[in-house]
């Protein structure tokens, strides 16, 4: 009886792991939103609020008072000032190994980043772009700032 | 008055030509004993071949870069701080962690009201999320410890749940004895490495 439980759980783990890897295009949560903040995700523009669930290719945009504050799952953290356009390009993450892959994009506006465990776990496999730029993040806290494109 | 006209129309068709990219390091976040920790470092790569040109890891520093050019200045302390203020409280509070520990072969938690503290720390954090990990020590084999740990995570989650915490935020897993606190032998009983992991975000 006890060893058909275990093997039950045994089994759900397994199918909670590869459900959790089918639908693994959930990769954060804003936890801050003020004045114009939006997530642009393919068509749908949807209002920032706390809690809202981001993922891989969302565009994070704020109106001349707008804010966005986010946490990732590898724990990185960002914040985007007024008049920004930031958009996360790709964020792969391997929460075993923590092994990934995060780039985000800064079109317009300004983006503050406490990296997180990928940054950590491998030399530049956080990495940042603008106009400009291409920046390797190595486990750090800065701010980058695009001005007049 | 041809030329100036021809560079603009060259501008919007190039789009960012006359954008600029500014980099300015802070020094290392205070963690929760106050204590500052250390200045990390970005690395300004060349856009196509993706080569290292310059580490900028000075802190309190601000880079001009456009391609491979870089013009770092040194700044007052203070001056990103106040610079950015606005930019730097809208960063999320840094993530918490939390361990629980289990009696020994079991879901069984040493202390459950020791969830209270999981549980008011959620509260406290507007669109909060948690990462629920369960780990056990060496004794046993894989396939029973694999069941032992996630049914420990579940364990913390259904606790919660019963406080109020809304599933959906919540993610749980079972890593077995793949991830020990404290090293030990092979079939070791191990109080340290019986818990659970919870972060939350």
């Amino acid at each position: 009886m006890q060893k058909r439980s275990i093997l039950a759980a045994f089994l759900a783990a397994g199918l909670a792991t590869q459900a959790f890897a089918a639908v693994t295009t959930d990769i954060g949560r804003i936890k801050v939103a003020s004045g114009s903040a939006n997530i642009v995700r393919g068509s749908q523009i949807i209002a920032a609020k706390p809690g809202l669930v981001l993922q891989k290719g969302d565009i994070l945009r704020t109106g001349k008072d707008g804010r966005i504050g986010a946490t990732f799952y590898d724990n990185s953290r960002f914040a985007t000032g007024p008049n920004s356009s930031v958009t996360i390009n790709e964020f792969l993450f391997d929460e075993t190994t923590h092994d990934g892959k995060f780039v985000t994009q800064v079109d317009r506006g300004s983006l503050a980043i406490i990296s997180g465990q990928i940054a950590k776990k491998n030399k530049d496999a956080m990495r940042v772009r603008t106009p400009t730029a291409l920046l390797g993040v190595r486990g750090t806290r800065f701010v980058v700032e695009v001005k007049g494109s | 008055m041809r030329k100036p006209l021809l560079f603009a129309a060259t501008c919007l068709i190039l789009a960012g030509c006359a954008a600029s990219t500014r980099v300015s390091l802070l020094p290392g976040e205070k963690d929760d004993q106050g204590q500052q920790s250390e200045t990390g470092a970005v690395v300004v790569l060349n856009q196509g071949s993706e080569q290292d040109i310059r580490l900028i890891d000075q802190a309190n520093s601000r880079s001009g870069v456009k391609g491979n050019r870089v013009a770092l200045k040194s700044v007052r302390p203070e001056a990103l701080e106040t610079k950015y203020g606005g930019l730097l409280t809208t960063l999320p509070p840094k993530p918490k962690r939390f361990l629980l520990y289990f009696k020994t072969g079991s879901a069984e938690l040493i202390d459950p009201t020791l969830v209270d503290a999981v549980f008011d720390e959620i509260q406290s954090r507007p669109g909060a999320d948690i990462q629920i990990i369960g780990h056990t020590d060496t004794t046993g084999d894989d396939l029973l410890n694999d069941g032992i740990s996630f049914e420990r995570a579940e364990t913390v989650k259904a606790l919660l749940a019963r406080r109020g915490l809304d599933g959906s935020i919540a993610r749980t897993s079972g890593r077995g004895e793949r991830e020990l606190r404290v090293q030990t032998e092979n079939n070791v009983e191990k109080a340290e490495n019986r818990r659970v992991e919870i972060i939350v975000r």
